[in-house]
Protein backbone atom coordinates (compact mmCIF):
# COMPACT_ATOMS: atom_id res chain seq x y z
CA UNK A 1 0.00 0.00 0.00
CA UNK A 2 2.71 2.29 1.07
CA UNK A 3 5.42 4.04 -1.18
CA UNK A 4 8.35 4.45 1.42
CA UNK A 5 10.99 2.05 1.49
CA UNK A 6 13.07 0.82 3.59
CA UNK A 7 16.00 2.21 2.80
CA UNK A 8 18.05 1.22 6.53
CA UNK A 9 18.96 4.13 9.37
CA UNK A 10 18.65 7.31 8.41
CA UNK A 11 21.42 9.43 9.90
CA UNK A 12 21.46 12.36 8.43
CA UNK A 13 19.39 14.94 6.36
CA UNK A 14 18.94 17.98 4.27
CA UNK A 15 15.59 19.22 4.76
CA UNK A 16 15.54 21.78 2.14
CA UNK A 17 18.56 21.50 -0.82
CA UNK A 18 18.40 25.26 -1.63
CA UNK A 19 19.91 23.85 -5.23
CA UNK A 20 17.32 21.73 -6.02
CA UNK A 21 13.80 22.98 -5.92
CA UNK A 22 14.20 22.94 -1.88
CA UNK A 23 13.68 18.79 -2.15
CA UNK A 24 14.72 16.80 1.07
CA UNK A 25 17.75 14.62 0.77
CA UNK A 26 18.16 11.49 3.29
CA UNK A 27 21.56 9.85 3.86
CA UNK A 28 20.70 6.27 5.32
CA UNK A 29 23.27 3.55 6.60
CA UNK A 30 22.42 0.15 4.84
CA UNK A 31 24.57 -2.89 7.04
CA UNK A 32 25.63 -5.80 4.84
CA UNK A 33 27.97 -8.57 5.46
CA UNK A 34 30.87 -6.76 3.99
CA UNK A 35 29.90 -3.77 6.56
CA UNK A 36 28.11 -0.41 5.95
CA UNK A 37 27.29 1.79 3.51
CA UNK A 38 25.57 4.52 3.07
CA UNK A 39 22.60 5.42 0.48
CA UNK A 40 21.76 9.36 -0.49
CA UNK A 41 18.27 8.96 -1.47
CA UNK A 42 15.07 11.51 -1.66
CA UNK A 43 11.59 11.16 -2.16
CA UNK A 44 10.96 13.71 -4.21
CA UNK A 45 9.29 12.66 -7.79
CA UNK A 46 11.06 15.98 -9.32
CA UNK A 47 12.25 15.88 -12.68
CA UNK A 48 15.64 17.35 -11.27
CA UNK A 49 15.82 15.34 -7.95
CA UNK A 50 17.85 12.14 -9.84
CA UNK A 51 20.92 14.28 -10.92
CA UNK A 52 20.87 16.07 -7.53
CA UNK A 53 21.20 12.76 -5.50
CA UNK A 54 23.71 11.96 -8.37
CA UNK A 55 25.91 15.01 -7.44
CA UNK A 56 25.72 14.57 -3.87
CA UNK A 57 27.03 10.82 -4.38
CA UNK A 58 29.87 12.16 -7.04
CA UNK A 59 30.34 14.65 -4.11
CA UNK A 60 30.90 12.01 -1.19
CA UNK A 61 33.18 9.98 -3.38
CA UNK A 62 35.69 12.51 -5.15
CA UNK A 63 35.26 15.36 -1.76
CA UNK A 64 35.19 12.85 1.18
CA UNK A 65 36.84 9.55 -0.29
CA UNK A 66 33.92 7.35 -0.51
CA UNK A 67 33.53 4.96 -3.07
CA UNK A 68 30.61 3.80 -4.85
CA UNK A 69 29.12 0.78 -4.90
CA UNK A 70 27.88 -1.32 -7.71
CA UNK A 71 24.87 -2.81 -6.12
CA UNK A 72 22.74 -0.10 -6.09
CA UNK A 73 22.59 3.97 -7.32
CA UNK A 74 23.48 6.00 -4.82
CA UNK A 75 24.74 3.45 -2.60
CA UNK A 76 28.34 4.43 -1.11
CA UNK A 77 30.98 3.38 1.82
CA UNK A 78 34.17 4.16 3.31
CA UNK A 79 37.18 2.01 1.44
CA UNK A 80 38.11 0.78 5.24
CA UNK A 81 34.60 -0.62 6.05
CA UNK A 82 34.21 1.82 8.42
CA UNK A 83 31.42 3.90 9.61
CA UNK A 84 33.37 7.54 10.31
CA UNK A 85 29.47 8.63 10.55
CA UNK A 86 29.84 12.24 12.12
CA UNK A 87 32.51 13.10 9.86
CA UNK A 88 30.32 11.27 6.95
CA UNK A 89 27.27 13.56 8.26
CA UNK A 90 29.46 16.13 8.36
CA UNK A 91 30.32 15.95 4.63
CA UNK A 92 27.06 15.17 3.62
CA UNK A 93 25.60 18.73 5.20
CA UNK A 94 28.76 20.35 3.39
CA UNK A 95 28.00 18.75 -0.19
CA UNK A 96 24.82 19.55 -0.10
CA UNK A 97 25.58 23.28 0.42
CA UNK A 98 27.19 23.29 -2.67
CA UNK A 99 25.86 23.42 -6.41
CA UNK A 100 26.59 20.65 -8.59
CA UNK A 101 29.09 22.64 -10.57
CA UNK A 102 31.07 23.21 -7.68
CA UNK A 103 30.98 19.83 -5.86
CA UNK A 104 34.34 18.07 -6.36
CA UNK A 105 38.10 17.60 -6.54
CA UNK A 106 39.94 16.85 -3.28
CA UNK A 107 40.59 20.26 -0.77
CA UNK A 108 43.76 20.35 0.09
CA UNK A 109 45.87 19.65 3.28
CA UNK A 110 47.32 23.18 3.36
CA UNK A 111 45.19 25.90 4.34
CA UNK A 112 45.11 29.80 5.87
CA UNK A 113 44.38 30.36 9.38
CA UNK A 114 43.29 33.78 10.13
CA UNK A 115 43.86 33.39 14.07
CA UNK A 116 47.08 31.49 13.75
CA UNK A 117 47.87 34.07 10.85
CA UNK A 118 49.95 31.71 9.22
CA UNK A 119 49.56 28.56 6.92
CA UNK A 120 48.41 25.31 9.02
CA UNK A 121 48.99 21.70 7.41
CA UNK A 122 47.76 18.09 8.08
CA UNK A 123 50.46 15.87 7.81
CA UNK A 124 49.74 11.75 7.67
CA UNK A 125 51.83 10.16 9.94
CA UNK A 126 50.44 6.35 8.12
CA UNK A 127 47.83 4.01 9.84
CA UNK A 128 45.14 6.19 10.41
CA UNK A 129 47.02 9.06 12.04
CA UNK A 130 47.30 12.91 11.51
CA UNK A 131 49.45 15.60 12.56
CA UNK A 132 48.53 19.14 12.12
CA UNK A 133 51.62 21.61 12.13
CA UNK A 134 52.40 25.11 11.44
CA UNK A 135 55.28 26.61 10.33
CA UNK A 136 58.08 27.39 13.27
CA UNK A 137 58.01 30.91 12.81
CA UNK A 138 54.44 31.28 13.62
CA UNK A 139 54.19 32.67 17.10
CA UNK A 140 50.28 31.62 17.56
CA UNK A 141 51.07 28.45 15.82
CA UNK A 142 51.22 25.71 18.47
CA UNK A 143 48.47 26.35 19.83
CA UNK A 144 45.62 26.28 16.97
CA UNK A 145 47.15 23.04 15.65
CA UNK A 146 45.67 21.52 19.10
CA UNK A 147 43.03 23.48 18.86
CA UNK A 148 42.21 21.95 15.64
CA UNK A 149 43.38 18.72 16.47
CA UNK A 150 40.81 19.13 19.09
CA UNK A 151 38.02 19.84 16.39
CA UNK A 152 38.76 16.91 13.89
CA UNK A 153 38.86 14.97 16.97
CA UNK A 154 35.23 15.84 17.69
CA UNK A 155 33.59 16.58 14.38
CA UNK A 156 35.50 13.32 12.94
CA UNK A 157 35.27 11.44 15.99
CA UNK A 158 39.06 10.62 15.80
CA UNK A 159 41.36 9.16 19.08
CA UNK A 160 43.46 11.97 20.55
CA UNK A 161 46.87 11.38 22.72
CA UNK A 162 47.09 14.07 25.44
CA UNK A 163 51.12 13.65 25.01
CA UNK A 164 50.40 14.59 21.21
CA UNK A 165 48.52 17.61 21.06
CA UNK A 166 48.57 17.71 17.52
CA UNK A 167 47.61 14.15 16.21
CA UNK A 168 44.98 12.73 15.65
CA UNK A 169 44.08 8.95 14.69
CA UNK A 170 41.19 7.13 12.99
CA UNK A 171 40.02 3.96 15.06
CA UNK A 172 39.73 2.03 11.84
CA UNK A 173 43.97 2.88 11.04
CA UNK A 174 43.06 3.66 7.14
CA UNK A 175 43.83 6.59 5.82
CA UNK A 176 41.58 9.29 4.98
CA UNK A 177 43.20 12.20 3.36
CA UNK A 178 40.15 13.24 1.57
CA UNK A 179 38.34 13.82 4.42
CA UNK A 180 40.73 15.34 6.94
CA UNK A 181 40.81 17.88 3.70
CA UNK A 182 37.08 18.58 3.39
CA UNK A 183 36.66 18.79 7.21
CA UNK A 184 40.02 20.92 7.67
CA UNK A 185 37.78 24.23 7.41
CA UNK A 186 35.17 22.92 9.79
CA UNK A 187 37.68 21.92 12.31
CA UNK A 188 39.32 25.12 12.45
CA UNK A 189 35.60 26.72 14.11
CA UNK A 190 34.07 24.16 15.74
CA UNK A 191 31.85 26.17 17.52
CA UNK A 192 30.16 27.45 14.49
CA UNK A 193 29.68 23.94 13.15
CA UNK A 194 28.20 22.73 16.52
CA UNK A 195 25.86 26.06 15.97
CA UNK A 196 24.43 24.90 12.84
CA UNK A 197 23.40 21.53 14.49
CA UNK A 198 21.83 23.12 17.14
CA UNK A 199 19.45 25.37 14.58
CA UNK A 200 19.30 22.99 12.24
CA UNK A 201 17.65 20.70 15.33
CA UNK A 202 15.49 23.18 16.33
CA UNK A 203 13.67 23.86 13.58
CA UNK A 204 11.01 22.45 12.60
CA UNK A 205 10.12 21.53 16.43
CA UNK A 206 6.85 23.18 17.39
CA UNK A 207 6.66 24.90 20.39
CA UNK A 208 3.76 25.18 22.67
CA UNK A 209 2.51 28.84 22.47
CA UNK A 210 3.73 30.47 25.58
CA UNK A 211 7.39 29.06 24.52
CA UNK A 212 6.88 30.56 21.20
CA UNK A 213 8.67 33.89 20.94
CA UNK A 214 6.74 35.70 18.42
CA UNK A 215 8.90 36.89 15.69
CA UNK A 216 8.30 40.69 14.81
CA UNK B 1 -4.57 -8.77 28.32
CA UNK B 2 -7.88 -8.44 29.74
CA UNK B 3 -11.08 -9.25 27.98
CA UNK B 4 -13.57 -6.80 27.79
CA UNK B 5 -16.47 -8.64 30.19
CA UNK B 6 -19.70 -7.20 29.68
CA UNK B 7 -19.09 -5.86 25.78
CA UNK B 8 -18.72 -8.18 22.95
CA UNK B 9 -15.39 -9.67 21.66
CA UNK B 10 -13.58 -8.36 18.46
CA UNK B 11 -11.21 -10.69 17.13
CA UNK B 12 -7.79 -9.27 16.53
CA UNK B 13 -7.74 -7.64 13.43
CA UNK B 14 -10.96 -7.48 12.31
CA UNK B 15 -11.84 -3.70 13.49
CA UNK B 16 -11.23 -1.10 11.07
CA UNK B 17 -8.73 1.70 11.97
CA UNK B 18 -11.46 4.17 12.71
CA UNK B 19 -13.65 1.82 14.57
CA UNK B 20 -10.30 0.96 17.09
CA UNK B 21 -9.94 4.70 17.35
CA UNK B 22 -13.87 5.62 18.50
CA UNK B 23 -13.89 2.76 20.74
CA UNK B 24 -10.75 3.53 22.52
CA UNK B 25 -12.23 6.80 23.00
CA UNK B 26 -15.18 5.54 24.54
CA UNK B 27 -13.50 3.18 26.96
CA UNK B 28 -14.76 0.43 24.82
CA UNK B 29 -12.71 -2.96 23.90
CA UNK B 30 -10.12 -3.01 21.26
CA UNK B 31 -8.82 -5.52 19.12
CA UNK B 32 -5.41 -4.23 19.57
CA UNK B 33 -4.55 -0.78 21.22
CA UNK B 34 -4.95 2.24 18.36
CA UNK B 35 -2.14 4.33 17.01
CA UNK B 36 -3.28 8.03 17.14
CA UNK B 37 -1.59 11.24 15.94
CA UNK B 38 -4.03 14.02 17.48
CA UNK B 39 -1.36 16.79 16.27
CA UNK B 40 0.29 16.06 13.56
CA UNK B 41 3.03 13.63 11.77
CA UNK B 42 3.79 15.29 9.23
CA UNK B 43 8.02 15.23 7.76
CA UNK B 44 9.50 16.86 5.40
CA UNK B 45 9.96 13.67 3.43
CA UNK B 46 6.42 12.43 3.31
CA UNK B 47 5.83 16.05 1.83
CA UNK B 48 7.77 15.31 -1.20
CA UNK B 49 6.68 12.02 -1.35
CA UNK B 50 3.06 13.25 -2.02
CA UNK B 51 4.34 16.34 -3.22
CA UNK B 52 2.14 18.45 -1.00
CA UNK B 53 4.91 20.66 1.40
CA UNK B 54 4.55 23.57 3.84
CA UNK B 55 3.47 26.02 3.54
CA UNK B 56 1.09 25.34 1.10
CA UNK B 57 0.13 22.06 2.71
CA UNK B 58 -1.55 24.25 5.20
CA UNK B 59 -3.68 26.27 3.16
CA UNK B 60 -4.32 23.98 0.31
CA UNK B 61 -7.15 21.36 1.13
CA UNK B 62 -5.99 19.38 -1.61
CA UNK B 63 -2.45 18.92 -0.21
CA UNK B 64 -3.40 18.99 3.01
CA UNK B 65 -5.37 16.07 2.27
CA UNK B 66 -2.50 13.81 0.43
CA UNK B 67 0.20 14.88 3.13
CA UNK B 68 -2.64 13.88 6.03
CA UNK B 69 -3.04 10.52 4.55
CA UNK B 70 0.34 9.54 4.59
CA UNK B 71 -0.40 8.97 8.62
CA UNK B 72 -2.45 5.95 7.59
CA UNK B 73 -0.94 4.70 4.16
CA UNK B 74 2.79 5.24 5.15
CA UNK B 75 3.21 4.75 8.66
CA UNK B 76 0.46 2.61 9.79
CA UNK B 77 -1.24 5.03 12.02
CA UNK B 78 -4.91 4.52 13.06
CA UNK B 79 -6.01 7.97 12.13
CA UNK B 80 -5.41 11.15 10.18
CA UNK B 81 -4.89 14.46 10.78
CA UNK B 82 -5.42 17.00 8.30
CA UNK B 83 -5.09 20.49 10.67
CA UNK B 84 -1.01 20.57 11.09
CA UNK B 85 -0.81 23.73 12.63
CA UNK B 86 -2.26 25.95 15.48
CA UNK B 87 -3.19 28.98 13.62
CA UNK B 88 -5.38 27.82 11.27
CA UNK B 89 -8.54 30.22 13.17
CA UNK B 90 -6.15 32.76 14.09
CA UNK B 91 -5.30 33.29 10.36
CA UNK B 92 -8.81 33.82 9.64
CA UNK B 93 -9.72 36.35 12.91
CA UNK B 94 -7.10 38.69 11.65
CA UNK B 95 -3.92 38.07 13.29
CA UNK B 96 0.01 38.59 11.56
CA UNK B 97 0.60 35.01 10.49
CA UNK B 98 4.75 33.93 10.03
CA UNK B 99 4.06 30.85 7.32
CA UNK B 100 7.44 29.85 6.81
CA UNK B 101 8.93 27.45 4.60
CA UNK B 102 8.79 23.61 3.70
CA UNK B 103 10.65 22.78 6.88
CA UNK B 104 9.41 24.99 9.88
CA UNK B 105 5.94 25.80 11.68
CA UNK B 106 3.79 28.33 10.94
CA UNK B 107 3.61 30.94 13.86
CA UNK B 108 1.25 33.97 14.77
CA UNK B 109 3.28 37.29 15.30
CA UNK B 110 2.25 37.02 19.22
CA UNK B 111 3.85 40.43 19.23
CA UNK B 112 1.43 42.14 17.39
CA UNK B 113 -1.92 41.16 19.44
CA UNK B 114 -5.21 42.11 17.41
CA UNK B 115 -7.38 42.40 20.97
CA UNK B 116 -6.78 43.99 24.19
CA UNK B 117 -10.40 43.42 25.72
CA UNK B 118 -13.64 41.30 25.71
CA UNK B 119 -14.84 44.14 23.51
CA UNK B 120 -12.88 43.34 21.34
CA UNK B 121 -13.21 39.47 21.08
CA UNK B 122 -15.99 38.87 18.32
CA UNK B 123 -16.18 36.39 15.48
CA UNK B 124 -15.80 37.75 12.14
CA UNK B 125 -19.11 37.30 10.14
CA UNK B 126 -16.58 35.44 7.29
CA UNK B 127 -14.81 33.26 10.04
CA UNK B 128 -16.18 30.15 8.18
CA UNK B 129 -15.59 30.92 4.91
CA UNK B 130 -12.11 32.24 5.49
CA UNK B 131 -9.46 30.40 3.31
CA UNK B 132 -7.39 29.22 5.83
CA UNK B 133 -10.85 27.55 7.65
CA UNK B 134 -12.41 26.54 4.43
CA UNK B 135 -9.25 24.32 3.92
CA UNK B 136 -9.50 22.60 6.56
CA UNK B 137 -12.89 21.56 6.43
CA UNK B 138 -12.59 20.99 2.47
CA UNK B 139 -9.79 18.47 3.55
CA UNK B 140 -12.18 16.65 6.03
CA UNK B 141 -14.78 15.98 3.12
CA UNK B 142 -11.76 14.82 0.82
CA UNK B 143 -10.11 12.72 3.13
CA UNK B 144 -14.12 11.17 4.09
CA UNK B 145 -14.54 10.73 0.74
CA UNK B 146 -11.45 8.86 -0.27
CA UNK B 147 -11.10 6.78 3.10
CA UNK B 148 -14.98 6.20 4.24
CA UNK B 149 -15.21 4.53 7.16
CA UNK B 150 -11.66 2.97 7.27
CA UNK B 151 -9.32 5.46 9.13
CA UNK B 152 -10.84 7.55 11.96
CA UNK B 153 -10.13 11.55 10.72
CA UNK B 154 -9.66 13.86 13.36
CA UNK B 155 -9.93 17.82 13.45
CA UNK B 156 -8.95 19.64 15.32
CA UNK B 157 -10.07 23.34 17.13
CA UNK B 158 -8.00 25.54 18.90
CA UNK B 159 -9.05 26.00 22.35
CA UNK B 160 -10.01 29.37 23.87
CA UNK B 161 -6.81 29.68 25.93
CA UNK B 162 -4.60 29.25 23.51
CA UNK B 163 -6.22 31.47 21.45
CA UNK B 164 -6.11 34.16 23.75
CA UNK B 165 -1.79 33.60 23.62
CA UNK B 166 -2.57 34.22 19.96
CA UNK B 167 -5.23 37.36 19.74
CA UNK B 168 -4.07 39.02 23.40
CA UNK B 169 -0.39 37.76 23.18
CA UNK B 170 1.17 35.72 25.58
CA UNK B 171 2.52 38.29 28.23
CA UNK B 172 -0.62 40.32 28.43
CA UNK B 173 -2.93 37.47 28.20
CA UNK B 174 -1.31 36.22 31.28
CA UNK B 175 -1.28 39.69 33.18
CA UNK B 176 -4.92 40.34 32.32
CA UNK B 177 -5.37 36.69 34.36
CA UNK B 178 -3.46 37.77 37.24
CA UNK B 179 -4.80 40.87 37.64
CA UNK B 180 -8.79 40.49 36.10
CA UNK B 181 -9.55 37.12 36.52
CA UNK B 182 -13.28 37.74 36.23
CA UNK B 183 -12.61 39.93 32.55
CA UNK B 184 -10.20 37.21 31.56
CA UNK B 185 -12.77 34.48 31.88
CA UNK B 186 -15.46 36.74 30.37
CA UNK B 187 -12.75 36.93 26.87
CA UNK B 188 -12.43 33.36 27.69
CA UNK B 189 -15.98 32.80 27.02
CA UNK B 190 -16.34 34.36 24.50
CA UNK B 191 -13.53 33.26 22.68
CA UNK B 192 -15.08 29.44 23.19
CA UNK B 193 -17.43 30.51 20.63
CA UNK B 194 -14.86 29.88 18.03
CA UNK B 195 -13.80 26.75 18.83
CA UNK B 196 -17.12 25.76 19.06
CA UNK B 197 -18.00 27.06 15.43
CA UNK B 198 -14.75 26.05 14.20
CA UNK B 199 -15.34 22.40 15.66
CA UNK B 200 -18.86 21.76 14.89
CA UNK B 201 -18.04 23.03 11.20
CA UNK B 202 -15.44 20.06 11.20
CA UNK B 203 -18.25 17.73 12.66
CA UNK B 204 -20.48 19.03 9.66
CA UNK B 205 -17.78 18.43 6.99
CA UNK B 206 -17.30 14.62 8.30
CA UNK B 207 -14.57 14.73 11.82
CA UNK B 208 -15.10 11.95 13.99
CA UNK B 209 -13.23 13.13 17.19
CA UNK B 210 -11.40 16.90 17.39
CA UNK B 211 -7.88 17.21 18.88
CA UNK B 212 -8.89 20.55 21.45
CA UNK B 213 -5.09 22.31 22.35
CA UNK B 214 -5.42 24.86 25.02
CA UNK B 215 -2.11 25.31 25.76
CA UNK B 216 -2.05 25.96 29.96
CA UNK B 217 0.85 24.43 30.12
CA UNK B 218 2.56 23.26 33.13
CA UNK B 219 5.73 25.76 32.53
CA UNK B 220 3.32 28.95 32.34
CA UNK B 221 0.32 28.11 34.47
CA UNK B 222 -0.45 26.00 37.31
CA UNK B 223 -3.18 23.51 38.31
CA UNK B 224 -5.29 25.78 39.81
CA UNK B 225 -5.48 27.79 36.77
CA UNK B 226 -6.62 25.56 34.92
CA UNK B 227 -9.46 23.72 37.62
CA UNK B 228 -10.10 27.83 38.20
CA UNK B 229 -10.04 28.88 34.36
CA UNK B 230 -10.69 25.98 31.93
CA UNK B 231 -11.88 23.12 33.67
CA UNK B 232 -15.60 24.05 33.52
CA UNK B 233 -14.73 25.81 30.34
CA UNK B 234 -13.91 22.67 29.20
CA UNK B 235 -17.18 20.69 30.32
CA UNK B 236 -19.03 23.32 28.84
CA UNK B 237 -17.23 22.42 25.61
CA UNK B 238 -18.00 18.49 26.14
CA UNK B 239 -21.81 19.32 26.30
CA UNK B 240 -21.14 21.86 22.94
CA UNK B 241 -19.65 19.99 20.75
CA UNK B 242 -20.99 16.23 20.10
CA UNK B 243 -18.10 14.01 18.79
CA UNK B 244 -15.17 12.63 21.34
CA UNK B 245 -12.90 15.60 21.92
CA UNK B 246 -9.10 15.46 22.90
CA UNK B 247 -8.06 17.82 25.07
CA UNK B 248 -4.03 18.91 24.28
CA UNK B 249 -1.20 20.58 26.88
CA UNK B 250 2.30 20.34 26.41
CA UNK B 251 4.79 19.96 29.36
CA UNK B 252 4.40 18.65 32.91
CA UNK B 253 0.46 18.14 33.48
CA UNK B 254 -0.03 15.71 36.45
CA UNK B 255 -0.85 18.43 38.85
CA UNK B 256 -4.07 19.13 36.41
CA UNK B 257 -4.83 15.60 35.57
CA UNK B 258 -7.17 15.28 38.34
CA UNK B 259 -8.95 18.37 37.37
CA UNK B 260 -8.66 17.16 33.84
CA UNK B 261 -10.37 13.52 34.19
CA UNK B 262 -13.58 15.56 35.95
CA UNK B 263 -14.67 17.55 32.64
CA UNK B 264 -15.98 14.56 30.58
CA UNK B 265 -13.57 15.21 27.40
CA UNK B 266 -12.81 11.76 26.26
CA UNK B 267 -9.12 11.94 25.97
CA UNK B 268 -5.86 13.74 27.06
CA UNK B 269 -3.03 13.61 24.89
CA UNK B 270 -0.04 14.06 27.26
CA UNK B 271 3.41 14.84 26.90
CA UNK B 272 6.51 12.34 27.58
CA UNK B 273 7.52 14.95 30.95
CA UNK B 274 4.97 12.96 32.30
CA UNK B 275 5.31 9.03 33.34
CA UNK B 276 2.57 6.87 31.42
CA UNK B 277 2.31 4.82 34.74
CA UNK B 278 1.71 7.77 37.33
CA UNK B 279 -0.73 9.63 34.69
CA UNK B 280 -2.56 6.07 34.62
CA UNK B 281 -2.66 6.40 38.20
CA UNK B 282 -3.94 9.87 38.32
CA UNK B 283 -6.97 9.26 35.64
CA UNK B 284 -7.87 5.68 35.82
CA UNK B 285 -10.44 4.91 33.10
CA UNK B 286 -12.28 8.64 33.86
CA UNK B 287 -10.64 9.46 31.04
CA UNK B 288 -8.23 7.69 27.81
CA UNK B 289 -4.75 9.31 27.48
CA UNK B 290 -3.16 9.50 24.34
CA UNK B 291 0.49 9.47 23.87
CA UNK B 292 3.30 9.84 25.29
CA UNK B 293 6.41 9.15 22.30
CA UNK B 294 9.13 11.73 22.96
CA UNK B 295 9.40 14.11 20.35
CA UNK B 296 12.47 16.00 21.00
CA UNK B 297 14.91 13.40 22.34
CA UNK B 298 13.09 10.04 21.05
CA UNK B 299 11.36 10.31 17.68
CA UNK B 300 13.92 13.28 16.07
CA UNK B 301 17.27 12.25 17.69
CA UNK B 302 17.09 8.38 18.57
CA UNK B 303 16.35 5.20 16.46
CA UNK B 304 14.18 2.42 16.44
CA UNK B 305 14.55 0.88 19.65
CA UNK B 306 14.21 3.72 21.66
CA UNK B 307 10.89 4.54 19.76
CA UNK B 308 10.01 0.42 21.02
CA UNK B 309 11.03 1.30 24.05
CA UNK B 310 8.65 3.80 24.99
CA UNK B 311 5.84 2.45 23.14
CA UNK B 312 6.06 -0.57 25.10
CA UNK B 313 6.46 1.74 28.59
CA UNK B 314 2.68 2.82 27.76
CA UNK B 315 1.45 -0.35 26.41
CA UNK B 316 2.39 -1.44 29.91
CA UNK B 317 0.73 0.87 31.73
CA UNK B 318 -2.06 0.36 29.63
CA UNK B 319 -2.29 4.14 27.83
CA UNK B 320 -5.56 3.50 25.68
CA UNK B 321 -4.03 5.14 22.60
CA UNK B 322 -0.33 5.71 21.75
CA UNK B 323 1.24 7.95 19.67
CA UNK B 324 3.65 11.03 19.56
CA UNK B 325 3.36 13.36 22.43
CA UNK B 326 2.88 16.70 20.36
CA UNK B 327 3.31 17.51 16.46
CA UNK B 328 6.58 15.48 15.55
CA UNK B 329 9.67 17.32 14.44
CA UNK B 330 9.35 17.81 10.46
CA UNK B 331 12.73 16.62 10.41
CA UNK B 332 11.84 12.92 11.99
CA UNK B 333 12.68 9.91 10.23
CA UNK B 334 10.16 7.79 9.00
CA UNK B 335 11.45 4.50 10.36
CA UNK B 336 10.75 5.89 13.81
CA UNK B 337 7.39 6.74 13.15
CA UNK B 338 6.86 3.15 11.73
CA UNK B 339 7.89 1.58 14.47
CA UNK B 340 5.16 2.81 16.60
CA UNK B 341 2.91 0.81 14.77
CA UNK B 342 5.38 -2.10 14.58
CA UNK B 343 5.93 -2.25 18.18
CA UNK B 344 2.02 -1.76 19.09
CA UNK B 345 1.06 -4.85 16.51
CA UNK B 346 4.26 -7.28 18.00
CA UNK B 347 3.30 -6.32 21.52
CA UNK B 348 -0.72 -7.58 21.30
CA UNK B 349 0.74 -10.31 18.88
CA UNK B 350 3.00 -11.78 22.41
CA UNK B 351 -0.09 -11.03 24.67
CA UNK B 352 -2.33 -12.90 22.53
CA UNK B 353 -0.21 -15.86 22.52
CA UNK B 354 0.75 -15.63 26.27
CA UNK B 355 -3.45 -16.35 26.73
CA UNK B 356 -4.91 -17.69 23.81
CA UNK B 357 -7.80 -17.63 25.41
CA UNK B 358 -8.25 -13.71 25.17
CA UNK B 359 -9.28 -12.42 22.24
CA UNK B 360 -9.99 -8.98 23.15
CA UNK B 361 -8.75 -6.05 25.21
CA UNK B 362 -10.18 -3.37 27.47
CA UNK B 363 -8.72 -0.36 25.88
CA UNK B 364 -5.16 -0.01 26.28
CA UNK B 365 -5.16 -2.70 29.20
Amino acid sequence: MGLTRDLGRRIELKSMDPHCHDISLGLYRQQTVEGSSYLVHTYSAHEDAPSRVSEIVRGLVEVAGMVSLAEQPGLVAFPCGGRHEKALRRSFLEVCKLPGSEIGGVLPLVRPDKKAECELTIESLGAGSYRVTAPAAAELGPRRCQAVSRGFAKLCEMDSDESQPCVVRFGCGMEHDALMGALFFRAQNVRSAMQEDELAASRGTLAAPGSQDGNP
Amino acid sequence: MVVGDDQAAAVPGEMTSRERVLAALAGSPVDRTPVCNPTSVATVELMDLVDAHFPDANRDAEKMSRLAATSYTELGFDSVMPVFTIIQESSALGCDIQWEQKDNWPTVRMSRPIWKTAQDVTMPSDFLTHPDIVCVLDSIRLLRREFGDEVAIIGKTMGPWTLGYHVFGVEPFLLMSLDDPGHTKLCLDRMKEITIAFGQAQIDAGADALTLPDHATGDLVSGEYYRDFLRDLHTELVDEIPIPLILHICGRTVDRMDYIAETGLAAFHYDSKNAAAESMEIVGDRIALIGNINNPETLFARGPEQVAAEVLSNLEAGVPLVGPECAIPLQTALENLKEIPLTVKRWHAEQLDSSPGDVTTEAGE
